[in-house]
This record gives C-alpha cells, structure tokens and sequence, in this order.
C-alpha cells in the first residue's frame, strides 16, 4: 500500500509539474498541447485514486447473488476446505493516510468507523453499514431490522464547487465561480435532502409489502415455475427509488427473468415482476425479499428486508421399473427377484417327484404320457426383495463436476426416488436411509403400501439430511482424527444393526472418498447383498481434478474386485440408460 | 436434456421411461448475473459527458476536458467509480483551465453542470448494475433519478447565474464575494 501511496503522490506532482510546463505563456503548439494532454492524463490517474479509493470510498451494498443457486465443490485431488467465498479486496484504502477528507474538509468527517451513533438523521460522509432498529423512537422493538448504507457517492462535490470558486475569484472571472455554485448546489441539495424513510413512524410497518405468488406449489423436478412478486407503496408519498432482491432460495437457479427489479412507487402504487426458476428436488423456502430505498440523491440507502413465506415443493421423479439391478435373495412376498429356488414362476427350473396335492398345471403331462410316472415341474421362483435404499448425504458427498451443476447427493436422491416407487410398484418391500448427518433421523425402514409410499417420498422431499444445499460443516469435522475414524466405523455397524438380516442395500454414493467404499464392503460382509450407485461428480479439466477422477476409479475398481456391484453413472448420462449399461455388465 | 418436464405423474410409472431421465440430468444453462452498468445511465452518463467537455470554450482545456469525458465513458461503461470521478476532476480542470481566458459565464455553468450531471449518472447506473443487473427493470427509476439531478442542477446554476446578472457588479466583485460567502456558508450549514 505505502508503494502505491508513493506513487499516487509522484503522479500528482508529476502531473502539476506538467500543467506547468504545458501552460505557461512561452510554450505554443504541438508541444505545449501534448504536455497538456499528458499532464491532464496523469493528473486524472494521480486524482482517481484519491477521489475513489482515499476519499469517497463508499458502503456500496451488493446483495448476494440470487441466480445461481448455491455452488458445490468440484472433486480434486486436494479437496478445497471451502468454496465460493470470494475474497474481499483487500487493496482498498489506498491515500488513507493522507487523509484527503482532512484537507477538503478540515476534520475527520467519517465520524469513527465504529458507527456507533444513530445515522438515521442522515449524515452523508460516514461511511459503513449501520444497523439500527427500525423502530424510530428508540424503543427495542421486534420491528424490521434496517441497515443503512451510506455511499458516498456525493462526496467531493462541495469541494468540486468551492475550487472553482476559488479559481474564478483568483481568475477574476465570474463564470468559474457561478460554475463552483453549481457544485456547492448538489452539495446543498445532498445535505438537506432525507434519507428515505422506510418504516412508518406509528405502526412500524415497512413501507413497502411485498407480496411473491409461485404458479405451482409443488411439481416435479425440472419443470419452470413462473413466480410474481408485487411490491406495494402502503405510504401516501412517492418512493422515488425502489430496489427489490428476491430473495430466491439457494438450490434454485434462476432461467428466464431476472428476481431484480428498481421502481419508482407513487402513493399506493404497486408493480409487478416475474422470473422462471426450474424446480430442483426438495422442500424450498424463499429467504426474506431485499428492499432497498434510496432518496432522489441517492447518498442514503435503506435496505429493508421483507419476510414473506413461499414453500415450493419439488417431489423425485418415478422410474420405469423393468431394469432394477438388484441382487438374488428375497424376501417371502412374491416378486421380481428370481431366485434360485424352485417353485412357482415363469422360468424352468428342475423336475421333482409329485406330491400330493401340487397344482395340476403343474405336473409335466408329458413325462406322464412318456413313462406313466408323474412327476411335477418347479420353476424358478421370483419373490419380493426387502432393499434399502442408502443415500450417501456426507458434506463430502455434495460434489459436482461444475460448482453450479447438479451435485452427486441431488442426482443421488434422484435415482433413488426413482427406485423407491418402480420397486414398491413391483411388489418390493423398500426402505430409504441417509447415511450423514443423522441416519436415526432419516431412516425408514422396509415396507409397502401407500401409506409407506408416501412417507418415502415425504422424506426423499423434505428431509433436512437429504438437503439439496451443501451442509454448512462436515458432521465428524470437530472430532480428532482417530476418533472420527471410530465414529465412522462404528456408524456402519451401527447402520448394519438396523438393517433387517435379509435386505439387501442399494448404496447411492458419488465414492469421491474411501469412507463409502468401506462402508459398501463391510455391509457386503456383513452379510447384505450391496450394489453401489455411483452418480460420478468428477470433471478432467484440471490436472488436480484428473486426479480426483482416477482415483475414484481406483475406488471402483477396488469395489468390483471385492464383490460389489457398482453402476458407474455419468455426469450426462441418464440414469435409465447407466442402468441398461450395468445390467448387460452384470448378466453378461 | 434442457429444462424437460416431468410428464408424468409423481406415483406412476412414466409412459416414456426418458422422460423422467431429462430431470435428473438436466444441465440447463443458467444466465449468469449481469452486474455491468445498467444501460440508462451509461447512455445518459457518456452523452452528457462529451456534452461537457464540447462546451468547454477554450480549445487546450476542452482537449483536457474530452480526456475526462472518455474517462467517465470508461467508468460508465465499465463499472469503475474510480475513472468516472477522475473522468469528472478533469473536465471540471478542463473548465479551470479554461477560466483564465475570457469566455461567457453561462459555458463555464453549463460545462460544469454537465459534468457532475454524468458523474452521478456514471455512478447511479454502476450502484444499479451491481444491485439490480442489467436484466433487470430499472430505466425508469434511473430516467426519474437523472431528471431529478438535472433539475436540481439547473436550479442552482439559474439562482446563480440569475443574482449574479441581477446584481450586475462586474467590477466591483461584490457578487463573487457575496457568492462565495453564500457557498461557504451553504457547506457549513449542511455540515
């Protein structure tokens, strides 16, 4: 900072020193013009970095973005510990310690950057976000909580007009100093105009409502939902600068539109605007909506935030159920799983001497009519799988190959709300658990029936273990290492011990660490059949993500050496279509 | 494998076994967040600027003054509060410069008017890009912003310009004292 300081000093005596030379009397012509154009050039840089960054260095409000949706980390070999927090900029302040403003203004006019004092009576040179009650009689209320931004974006002006007067007077010419009333003007009309006020004085309301209307309240994945926002003026004054941020929620992003809008409200005026966001699985909730109020000036922001409640809920998908990879044993309830077994079915399986009392539709006429013996026929018997559906929702498993992309626990829970109905429709009994955050929370164990499909998708929507947003910190992260490797293994022992003996589990994990793959081999041990969906998160245009994706693959490998049946799903590749990919891997 | 919609109903099997496919592996693009200038104000804010700087009467300082109009068209467009304050001090230089010949008043008010008219717009129209976007509608609270600055701007420069004709005390100087007295008392007070 203090080599730039130097150099905003140099550049100004530079440029002084050149104005000089280009405008004293002697010097005519191109020469005299090109020092004045380089004088006027320097000047300009050496007075940019004292007005912007040393003088007017403003509190310039920006909400966060809404579009996106909220970002995820893209798999690499060393994982990032967080994402998306971009670093402020930390060069401001440059001419600080000169302290233009004690020059133009003989005093420190920013007033302490604690901003302690109330600012509500507008003093438009300090500077920071202040928070205040809204409440303008100074009682703690529960009113809304108003941050007022201070800009600064005057700042300047006064001494703008007070050096031309200055000029005009040493000039002797009076045009400079009516040109230096026009600054002092602006300065006048920016002191004495009042910030806006945004609550009203009696009732504390704010006063602006905000109204958000979604056109389907609960819909399927993918589908675009059309939402209005109105904004209302409830005061009988106009509103002359009125910004709106909705506030969308995170793991929506938003297609058409913009969830932006700046209006200007006469008495009980109102406006309107719409976006498109696509609806994403889960249970969302719209943040409060960012209101901004800004007098004509524009040196005062008020930003308000208006709650208003706005759920969407956004239910998985269901499957074509004819290609399930699940794995040969059963439960006593008739099914699609075939099984060694002879019995009833569709599938020839083996001969047996007749028994009394086997069906006649069973019994092999043919042999009958060959030797007169009878015998009956057992075909393979398809009975009902007992599954449980396991998702991986670990923080390490919110990974996608784009940080705004479909992350692998979204594409996880996905594919299996998928399987939860196409097996229930087909006579399994299924049931759904989320291996994370809190697996005796979100466990649902084994069943059918409507009832139980219905608190599967129930779950699979809303459950806060399943969330769409990435978890604000790692479950096991405050413990040492050690322990947390105890914990962990003790939570697969501990999911071995909930689970029925003969279930079999379908284990939904990006494998981005070697924790699932420890998980799907002891569970496999232990006794349950296990197939792993691995919805794949990596991307290959980093060397460091090269990694990560070859080291998954190792993962896999390793998987399909010791057993398990792993369905490798790819980032573009529809799940239906890994599915059919897999099942020709397995039956071949 | 755009924004596909799930055709089907949420409990049964889907006709079209793709169709629920398009959901999941939907990669819909989504339009990143425009935070450059909004468009008003850059318009407004680079028209008034080279406005400026033209009325600029003598020919070096309007040289000077067309040096910071292009800064503040910079910052206009750019987004850089920085270049348009800079672009600002110098056409207001520029008219400085120009003072210390001989020229009507009403070019120095006129110049300087516009001036600060295109750095308020510069900076209204960055402060809405970085708040709103360019998607968004603001040019109507950006058009009703730069008519209010403009009429306050003008009133000024008319109660200025119109005491000092009234006074009429070119040689005295008594108008420019009474001016400059009024300015620094004006500043104190809003202080």
């Amino acid at each position: 900072m203090r080599r730039r300081t130097v150099l905003a000093v140099g550049s100004l005596v530079a440029g002084v020193a050149l104005t000089v030379v280009g405008l004293r009397p002697g010097s005519t012509g191109a020469a005299g013009t090109a020092a004045a154009v380089a004088a006027a050039v320097v000047l300009v840089v050496a007075v940019s970095y004292a007005v912007d960054r040393g003088l007017a260095d403003g509190d310039h409000w920006q909400p966060a973005a809404q579009e996106s949706g909220h970002r995820v980390p893209v798999p690499q070999a060393e994982e990032p510990e967080e994402e998306g927090t971009a670093d402020d900029d930390g060069d401001r302040g440059l001419l600080r310690g000169l302290s233009w403003r004690w020059i133009l203004w003989g005093s420190d006019r920013r007033g302490g950057e604690s901003g302690g004092s109330d600012r509500s009576g507008g003093e438009p040179w300090g500077s920071g976000a202040v928070e205040e009650n809204a409440d303008d009689a100074g009682e703690s209320t529960d009113g809304p909580t108003v941050r007022t931004h201070v800009t600064n974006r005057w700042t300047g002006v006064a001494g703008v007009g007070l050096a031309l007067a200055v000029a005009g007077v040493v000039a002797r010419t009076p045009g400079l100093v009516l040109a230096g009333a026009v600054g002092v003007a602006f300065a006048g009309y920016v002191g004495v105009s009042e910030p806006p006020g945004v609550v009203d004085p009696e009732t504390g309301d704010p006063v602006v409502t905000v109204e958000r209307s979604v056109d389907a309240a609960s819909l399927d994945p993918g589908e675009a939902v059309t939402v209005t926002v109105t904004v209302r003026n409830t005061t009988d004054r106009v509103l002359s600068d009125v910004r709106v941020v909705d506030g969308v929620p995170p793991a929506l992003s938003v297609t058409t539109g913009s969830p932006r809008h700046g209006a200007v409200l006469g008495p009980a005026d109102e406006t309107e605007f719409s976006y498109t966001v696509t609806a994403r699985r889960g249970e969302h909730d719209w943040d409060p909506a960012e209101v901004v109020l800004a007098g004509p000036s524009g040196a005062v922001e008020r930003e308000l935030r208006v709650d208003v409640a706005t759920t969407l809920r956004c239910r998985p998908p269901a499957l074509d159920t004819d290609r399930l990879p699940l794995r040969g044993a059963g439960t006593q309830y008739a099914g699609q799983v075939e099984t060694d077994e002879g019995g009833a079915g569709i599938e020839f399986h083996s001969t047996r001497e007749y028994r009394p009392g086997d069906p006649l539709s069973r019994i092999d006429w043919y042999r009958r009519a060959e030797t007169g013996e009878f015998a009956t026929l057992a075909f393979r018997e398809e009975r009902a799988a007992k599954v449980m559906l396991l998702v991986d929702s670990r923080r390490a498993a919110y990974r996608a190959p784009t940080p705004d992309g479909t992350h692998a626990v979204q594409r996880s829970v996905d594919a299996a709300g998928r399987t939860f109905t196409a097996l229930l429709d087909t006579g399994d009994r299924v049931g759904i658990a989320a291996l994370g955050r809190a697996v005796d929370d979100c466990w649902l164990p084994p069943g059918a029936g409507d009832d139980h499909r219905a608190a599967g998708r129930e779950l699979l929507t809303s459950h806060p273990a399943l969330s769409p947003v990435l978890p604000a910190r790692d479950f096991y992260a405050a413990f040492r290492d050690d322990r947390r490797e105890t914990l962990e293994r003790r939570l697969i022992a501990h999911v071995h011990q909930r689970l029925s003996p003969t279930a079999q589990v379908l284990f939904f994990t990006p494998c981005c660490d070697d924790y699932p793959v420890t998980v799907a081999r002891r569970l496999d041990a232990y006794g349950h059949p296990v197939t792993v969906v691995s919805p794949d998160p990596t991307a290959a245009d980093t060397p460091a993500r090269r990694a990560a994706r070859a080291a998954r693959d190792d993962r896999i490998g390793d998987l399909r050496r010791a057993g398990v049946r792993v369905l490798d799903w790819g980032a573009d590749e529809p799940f239906d279509v890994a599915l059919a990919r897999a099942e020709e891997r397995w039956s071949g | 494998m755009s924004d596909g919609t799930g055709d089907h109903a949420a409990d049964n099997v889907p006709t079209d076994p793709h169709a629920a496919d398009r959901v999941t592996d939907d990669t819909t693009e989504v339009p990143a967040f425009d935070s450059r200038p909004t468009r008003t104000s850059t318009v407004i804010a680079v028209g008034l600027a080279a406005t400026a700087a033209l009325v600029v009467p003598t020919a070096a300082a309007r040289l000077v003054a067309l040096a910071g109009a292009a800064f503040v068209a910079v910052g206009a467009v750019f987004g850089s509060r920085q270049a348009a304050s800079a672009g600002t001090v110098a056409i207001v230089a520029g008219v400085t410069l120009a003072g210390f010949g001989p020229s009507a008043p009403g070019r120095f008010v006129a110049s300087t008017l516009f001036a600060l008219l295109a750095w308020d717009a510069a900076q209204y129209g960055i402060t809405m890009g970085e708040q709103l976007g360019r998607d968004a509608a603001t040019a109507r609270s950006e058009l009703v912003h730069a008519a209010v600055s403009a009429t306050v701007g003008t009133v000024g420069a008319a109660v200025a310009t119109g005491t000092y004709l009234l006074v009429d005390a070119a040689d005295s100087g008594l108008a420019l004292v009474a001016l400059l007295a009024g300015a620094v008392l004006l500043v104190s007070v809003m202080r």
